[in-house]
């Protein structure tokens, strides 16, 4: 159970390179909904998990499915993820399939019955994420959102968590960027919380 | 005449947009989920592109959460209160309680016209219409203005207009080893591109070998971020290469980007009365009229 909880907590931390096969990739063409009825043409929830994992040509499939019914996602997790860290038979590890469990379904997990602040996947990963060890969970706007995804991908974050054993193909190069945020981009104290414009 | 206004108004987007950009890089910042697809990056207004989503307890009410959406990316320094939202689009932040596996709360936005006067409407909190992927508008709670802050009768709070970008991210590093997110690289919406292989993405763990061992200056095509202290190297194994050591961008930051962000401030109990738990999965979705 507990390691339910971890993998779903990696999972959102969505970053991979895909080299992926897989995907269906369409070029549908639109058929005008019917008066007073609208057509989704975009969905995002769980930052970069799309723009990590899925070719681009396929992020158009994501964003016309629920984020519960996306199988071209959730394959596209795994594939990328194969392809840069192979299922290791002998050390027991498959981290593609680690990360589509936590990535999928493709949404945002917040436990508003919690008084402690926002981390991104703080309630899948039982406050792992969070400096406070909240399991508020949601994603603040402070969140370092890309240096998770990283970690989780290129570095060494499933292992120290327990959630696969070590594969030693870590890449130091990919698993962090070293860009912090900017004050321009740092939250304000009042509503709408959200800096002004530049 | 919407048109007129609509295309003149792109034209001067980026004109601003190119004159910004050069100004700080040869490169225009297309990201991460900002420019989504081609067809989102190139409507003539961008509304319909969301960048980033954020949820977080309310900073000045703990009674309350808060749910931001912010769409229209890469809008150039000093232009944010001259882009407006799409008035043919519905904005929804769909939500899905404890284990029942699909929406059963909404919130959506919709708006009235098309210049700095624009109107937005607040629907719900409510139970969704319709499951799945074509929807209609629920109840009205009421209507904000363009850019300013409403509280309205049900106790949410709605703000929706420009913002700066709080997105950070080194863009630039990360298409330089994986090509096919870029936007320019398609030239259509069914455009496969060619990029989509990680630059020597499946010999890029430790332990791998490469044909020429070293350096990245001996290795250009090895995939890095930017920034590490010098010496770092991507593995500690025999052959591996050394990570970039120039210095890394905050590419939205840095070239002074905006969005138009939808920030709306809900009391919990409006998420909670009536459902069986207090945990939520939250989505965000644009809907058009049009199917386009």
């Amino acid at each position: 159970m507990k390691f339910s909880i971890y993998v779903l907590a990696i999972g959102a931390l969505g970053f991979g390179l895909a080299a992926c096969g897989g995907g269906n990739s369409v070029n549908t063409v639109p058929v005008p909904p019917a008066p007073g009825k609208y057509i989704q043409i975009e969905l995002l929830s769980r930052p970069a998990v799309k723009e990590l994992f899925e070719k681009f040509v396929d992020h158009q499939i994501t964003n016309a499915a629920e984020p519960y019914a996306d199988t071209t996602l959730q394959g596209e997790i795994q594939t990328f993820t194969d392809a840069l860290r192979a299922p290791n038979a002998t050390v027991g590890s498959d981290y593609g399939k680690a990360l589509a469990g936590v990535l999928y379904p493709n949404w945002i997990t917040a436990d508003i019955s919690q008084t402690g602040g926002a981390a991104y996947l703080g309630n899948e990963t039982g406050g792992a994420t969070s400096a406070t060890h909240s399991t508020f969970g949601g994603r603040a706007v402070t969140d370092d959102v890309i240096g998770i995804s990283l970690g989780a991908v290129f570095g060494g974050t499933l292992p120290a968590l327990h959630l696969q054993p070590e594969d030693n193909e870590e890449n130091n190069c990919l698993s962090a960027e070293n860009v912090a945020q900017d004050p321009t981009q740092v939250p304000t104290a009042t509503f709408p919380y959200l800096h002004t414009p530049h | 005449m919407k048109t007129i206004h609509r295309v003149i108004g792109g034209l001067l987007a980026v004109a601003a947009l190119v004159i910004v950009v050069i100004g700080y890089s040869a490169h225009v910042a297309r990201s991460s989920d900002h420019q989504d697809t081609y067809n989102l990056a190139t409507r003539s207004n961008t509304s319909a592109d969301i960048t980033d989503v954020y949820v977080f307890p309310s900073p000045t009410n703990p009674a309350n959460v808060v749910l931001a959406m912010d769409v229209s990316p890469l809008i150039p320094t000093g232009m944010g209160p001259t882009k407006f939202f799409d008035p043919t689009l519905m904005w929804q932040f769909k939500i899905s309680h404890g284990t029942s596996g699909m929406e059963d709360q909404v919130i959506q936005l919709g708006v009235t016209g098309t210049d700095q006067n624009q109107v937005i409407t607040l629907y719900g909190p409510a139970k969704p219409n319709e499951v799945g992927t074509t929807n209609t508008f629920v109840p009205t709670s009421g209507n904000v203005s363009y850019n300013t802050s409403t509280t309205l009768s049900n106790g949410v709070q709605v703000f929706a207009g420009p913002r700066s970008d709080p997105f950070f991210f080194d863009l630039f590093a990360f298409f330089s080893f994986l090509g096919d997110r870029n936007f320019s690289t398609h030239t259509s919406q069914g455009d496969p591109g060619t990029g989509n292989t990680l630059t020597n993405g499946a010999s890029a763990g430790a332990g791998a070998t490469y044909a020429t061992a070293g350096s990245k200056g001996a290795n250009p095509a090895m995939p890095s971020f930017a920034g590490f202290a010098a010496g770092t190297r991507n593995t500690s194994a025999p052959g591996s290469y050394a990570c970039r050591t120039d210095a890394p961008q905050n590419a939205l930051a840095a070239g002074g980007f905006n969005v138009l962000s939808y920030v709306v401030e809900v009391p919990r109990a409006l998420l909670t009365t009536g459902y069986s738990s207090p945990v939520l999965h939250i989505w965000a979705t644009v809907n058009s009229s049009t199917g386009s």
